[in-house]
């Protein structure tokens, strides 16, 4: 009789103890608004940072952490990196939904914030990005693909239509396709490639604490340039991090190259 | 680092501080430690003092005052130098050990010291230390093995000169007695010695974590050449790891001996830490050295310096799924939470003490999730703990006591405050929790003027800026698949006209054959027809050589033009065959082999030879040739 009683005892004793129960992501992004709702900040932000850490990646769950950070930092439990963190929260959302017109509206709110906060030492939050970076940025890397294809595809045609073509214009339209399009597939198929290798080796995340210090390899700080601070990375700027190891990161800013620590920057999920 | 005798062991392995006084000075502080307080005549003890100043102080030789019937030797001085940055302020100290070995030779109670060092504002000195000296013999026998040991002369009874004996042990030239050795605990165990003659082994208990669990790091020594005083010390290496002395409060050490592979050995557990984790990954600590001073060891006075092999701990985070919400990676252990508040009742704008009690064992942590409601604020705690290892493991309690601002009047329900930790050894999360109840605010809610100060401070407000869907759209988003990480895509890209200007060429090019092709066929008929008018007209003109001449060149191409095959490289007997194997008849092969021969004999013996029928038959063969189908030649086929 003892012997039965003794699972049923265990399993009790199990029940019991203070065990957490594991949620769903929606049951914890539910209960993270709701907390949000009340005011109770810090725990709506510790759920939605769970969520993300689970490998949950959704715009509205970032478009939430950058609510919940949002609030933190308006309030009196403010602590810093908060703007910071808000902005790497709306950056995530962008880049995981472009249309979302309300976290852009958001994101420009807070880089503002951030450089109106630090208006002393006349920092920007945007810093413009390396040349070559800057033009692959004008398209996405799907559409540098697509326009790639079809500009070899023009010349593939203007092949045919030289060799097959009876009419002097209609060689003549042949030839000329061929030379364009040669011309453009190279262009655009250098721009996908670039857009690839910068998307493969390299990953956008955001500045989270008030302000970064860049250092080298060794973890010196790196010279300033003259007439500009190009070494100190403000809160919410977007940096990419090109190599990772022991706990630092090899970040390009604008176009400086630096080490931080990285507890520093917020490493964005994408899809 | 000097050598220092045994005492310098026993200190720095926070043995038994016996006598132990500090001076609370501006500078300098001091403190004075003896072996033992009770001691026989004749045996050796030690009195040390340690002394610690700011670098900027100057520090003096070391003195002490012995009173008659105790004999001092040394001191041996060992120093060391500390540096710490606390919020960036760098503050250098400078510490001294000095150890004197000391020597009763009558009975009673004596009062040694005190020991001081000079100063720059002069002599500072410790209180004096009083100790019993009793008869030889009086105190209890030595520690056996197993048994504990004194940590000041762990090797004391193995065998040194005016120590009792070590049972079973004795120095390497002595003749063994018959021991009775104690069974060797599994920890001490050892397959192999790593070392003939002395060696340190580190163990780490488990070799597997995540962040915050403990990890019990022990490491032993063991001598193979008979008794021997611990020399120069280090203590374990141990970055990433919050530390704790599992050996601070053992006053001895255990000592054991075994016997292994023949040889006798001699080993003690000499240090012991309880490890936390600090951050994930392979984790190196343990590298340790110790001198092995003795006959056995080293003539070098500093004595065999051995080192310890650091140990690898694989650390990894508790895993994310059942992960409660605020937990943060390193509470890891087993907690209790308990609250108490007071008053019960206040007026809005007032404060409430709430003081929380944690305990449990492993890593307690500095901070707790308090309850976040509207109208209370909990401003930052003040800690009061007592943490401290006990049977080997780190426990105690960490009391939090916070101030709660509350702002709203009415029944305030405070919450709860929580604490969600990994329980390592159920490997499952679990959370901690207290209830603190509800407090009664009187009174009418003050104006939030701090608030709107803030606000003006602050700009805009943020709060409003974005409003979070009321349900997630999707657990996870669709990878996107991207066209230039597809190998397809590039050779597409390329590809396509690649293909296009490759397929013209080649059309072009194999145009190009045919016509060369053809052409070449050409070219063989109108040489065979020229080679036959030729043969046609010195047969008439009755020119032998002409005629011959003409008729082989006739046959040759009539060949080539339908088989292939160049006759003039084969060899005339094998013709007839040859000519068979590529497919033409054997009578035809054999007329044409038999011509080819006519026109040899007719280019010797010519006269004879009807050259008229000779023509006629070389064409007549030719055409038979020429109603096969033509056969492209190797040339032609290239």
């Amino acid at each position: 009789m003892s012997q039965r009683l003794l699972p049923l005892l265990a399993a009790l004793l199990l029940l019991a103890a203070p065990h957490a129960r594991a949620e769903t992501p929606q049951q914890s992004y539910e209960a993270a608004l709701a907390a949000l709702a009340k005011g109770a900040d810090n725990d709506a932000i510790d759920r939605l940072e769970l969520l993300a850490d689970q490998g949950v990646v959704n715009a509205d769950a970032s478009g939430a952490r950058a609510a919940a950070y949002l609030s933190r930092a308006d309030g009196p439990s403010a602590q810093p990196g908060d703007l910071g963190r808000a902005a790497a929260a709306l950056s995530e959302a962008l880049l995981l939904k472009p249309d979302d017109a309300q976290a852009e509206r958001a994101l420009e709110a807070v880089q503002a914030e951030i450089a109106r906060r630090h208006s002393k030492e006349r920092e920007s939050v945007v810093v413009r990005p390396r040349l070559g970076r800057a033009i692959v940025a004008l398209l996405d890397e799907q559409v540098w693909a697509i326009l790639a294809a079809l500009s070899a595809l023009a010349v593939s045609i203007g092949v045919v239509t030289r060799r097959l073509a009876k009419s002097s214009l209609a060689r003549l339209t042949g030839l000329v396709a061929i030379g364009v399009g040669s011309l453009l597939t190279l262009g655009f198929g250098c721009g996908a490639y670039a857009a690839e290798e910068f998307r493969v080796s390299s990953q956008p995340a955001v500045i989270v604490v008030p302000e970064a210090r860049l250092t080298n390899e060794t973890g010196r700080p790196l010279p300033s340039k003259r007439g500009a601070d190009t070494t100190t990375v403000p809160e919410g700027a977007t940096v990419y991090v090109r190599e990772r190891r022991e706990g630092r990161c090899l970040v390009e800013w604008g176009s400086t190259d630096g080490w931080l620590s990285l507890s520093e920057v917020r490493i964005l999920a994408s899809r | 680092m000097r050598r220092a005798p045994a005492a310098w062991l026993a200190g720095a392995m926070g043995g038994c501080a016996l006598g132990f006084a500090a001076t609370a000075q501006a500078d300098v502080s001091l403190s004075t430690n003896v072996s033992a307080r009770k001691v026989e005549v004749g045996s050796q003890f030690t009195l040390q003092l340690r002394v610690s100043a700011s670098n900027n102080e100057q520090i003096g030789a070391p003195e002490r005052k012995l009173p008659g019937g105790i004999t001092a030797s040394g001191p041996s001085i060992g120093r060391q130098s500390q540096i710490n940055i606390v919020n960036g302020q760098m503050t250098q100290s400078l510490g001294i050990s000095a150890t004197w070995g000391l020597v009763a030779s009558r009975p009673g109670t004596y009062k040694l010291g005190p020991a001081g060092v000079q100063t720059s504002d002069g002599l500072k000195s410790d209180r004096a230390v009083t100790i019993e000296v009793v008869p030889e013999g009086s105190l209890p026998p030595p520690p056996l093995a197993g048994q504990p040991l004194d940590p000041f002369n762990m090797m004391r009874g193995m065998g040194l000169p005016g120590f009792p004996g070590f049972p079973g042990f004795s120095e390497p030239d002595a003749q063994p007695s018959q021991p009775q050795l104690p069974e060797l605990p599994d920890e001490f165990k050892i397959a192999r010695p790593l070392d003939p003659l002395a060696f340190l082994r580190v163990r780490a208990l488990p070799r597997k974590v995540v962040v915050g669990e403990q990890v019990t790091l022990s490491v032993y020594a063991y001598a193979g050449r008979g008794s021997f005083e611990p020399g120069m010390m280090t203590e374990p290496s141990r970055d990433d790891f919050l530390a704790f002395n599992l050996m601070e409060d053992q006053h001895q050490l255990s000592g054991y001996q075994f016997e292994l592979e023949g040889q006798r050995w001699i080993t003690a557990k000499i240090s012991e830490f309880a490890l936390f984790p600090l951050k994930a990954g392979k984790l190196k600590a343990g590298e340790m050295s110790l001198s092995f001073v003795g006959r056995g060891y080293s003539k070098d006075p500093k004595g065999l310096r051995r080192t310890s092999q650091p140990i690898e701990i694989e650390v990894v985070e508790p895993p994310l799924a059942g992960r409660p919400p605020g937990y943060r990676v390193g509470d890891v252990g087993r907690y209790s939470l308990s609250a108490q508040v007071e008053p019960r009742e206040v007026p809005a704008g007032g404060s409430v003490s709430v003081v929380v009690k944690l305990e449990g064992s492993g890593n307690l942590p500095p901070s707790l999730l308090v309850p976040e409601r509207s109208g209370v604020h909990f401003l930052e705690p003040q800690l009061v703990e007592q943490i401290a290892p006990r049977r080997g493991e780190v426990q105690g309690f960490r009391t939090f006591t916070y101030v709660v601002e509350l702002a709203q009047p009415g029944e305030q329900d405070l919450g709860e405050v929580t604490l969600p930790y990994w329980d390592a050894k159920g490997r499952v999360y679990g959370v901690a929790r207290a209830a603190l109840g509800s407090v009664k605010v009187t009174g009418t809610a003050k104006p939030a003027a701090s608030l709107a100060s803030a606000s003006i401070t602050q700009g805009p407000r943020l709060k409003g800026l974005l409003t979070p869907a009321p349900k997630l759209s999707g657990t996870r988003a669709e990878p996107v698949h991207y066209w230039p990480s597809r190998p397809g895509y590039w050779l597409l890209l390329f590809g396509l006209p690649l293909t296009a200007v490759l397929g013209f060429a080649l059309s072009d090019l194999a145009k190009a054959l045919r016509q060369r092709l053809s052409a070449r066929r050409g070219s063989l008929a109108t040489a065979q027809d020229q080679a036959l008018a030729q043969l046609a007209t010195a047969a008439r003109a009755n020119e032998t050589m002409a005629s011959a001449n003409a008729a082989e060149r006739a046959l040759v191409i009539a060949i080539e033009r339908a088989t292939g095959l160049k006759a003039r490289g084969i060899l005339k007997q094998d013709l007839a065959r040859v000519l068979a194997e590529a497919g033409i008849a054997r009578e035809l092969a054999d007329a044409a082999a038999a011509l080819l021969g006519r026109c040899d004999q007719l280019r010797f013996a010519g006269e004879a030879v009807d050259l008229v029928a000779l023509a006629t038959e070389v064409r007549e063969t030719c055409q038979k040739f020429g109603a096969r189908s033509p056969r492209p030649t190797p040339s032609e086929a290239t």
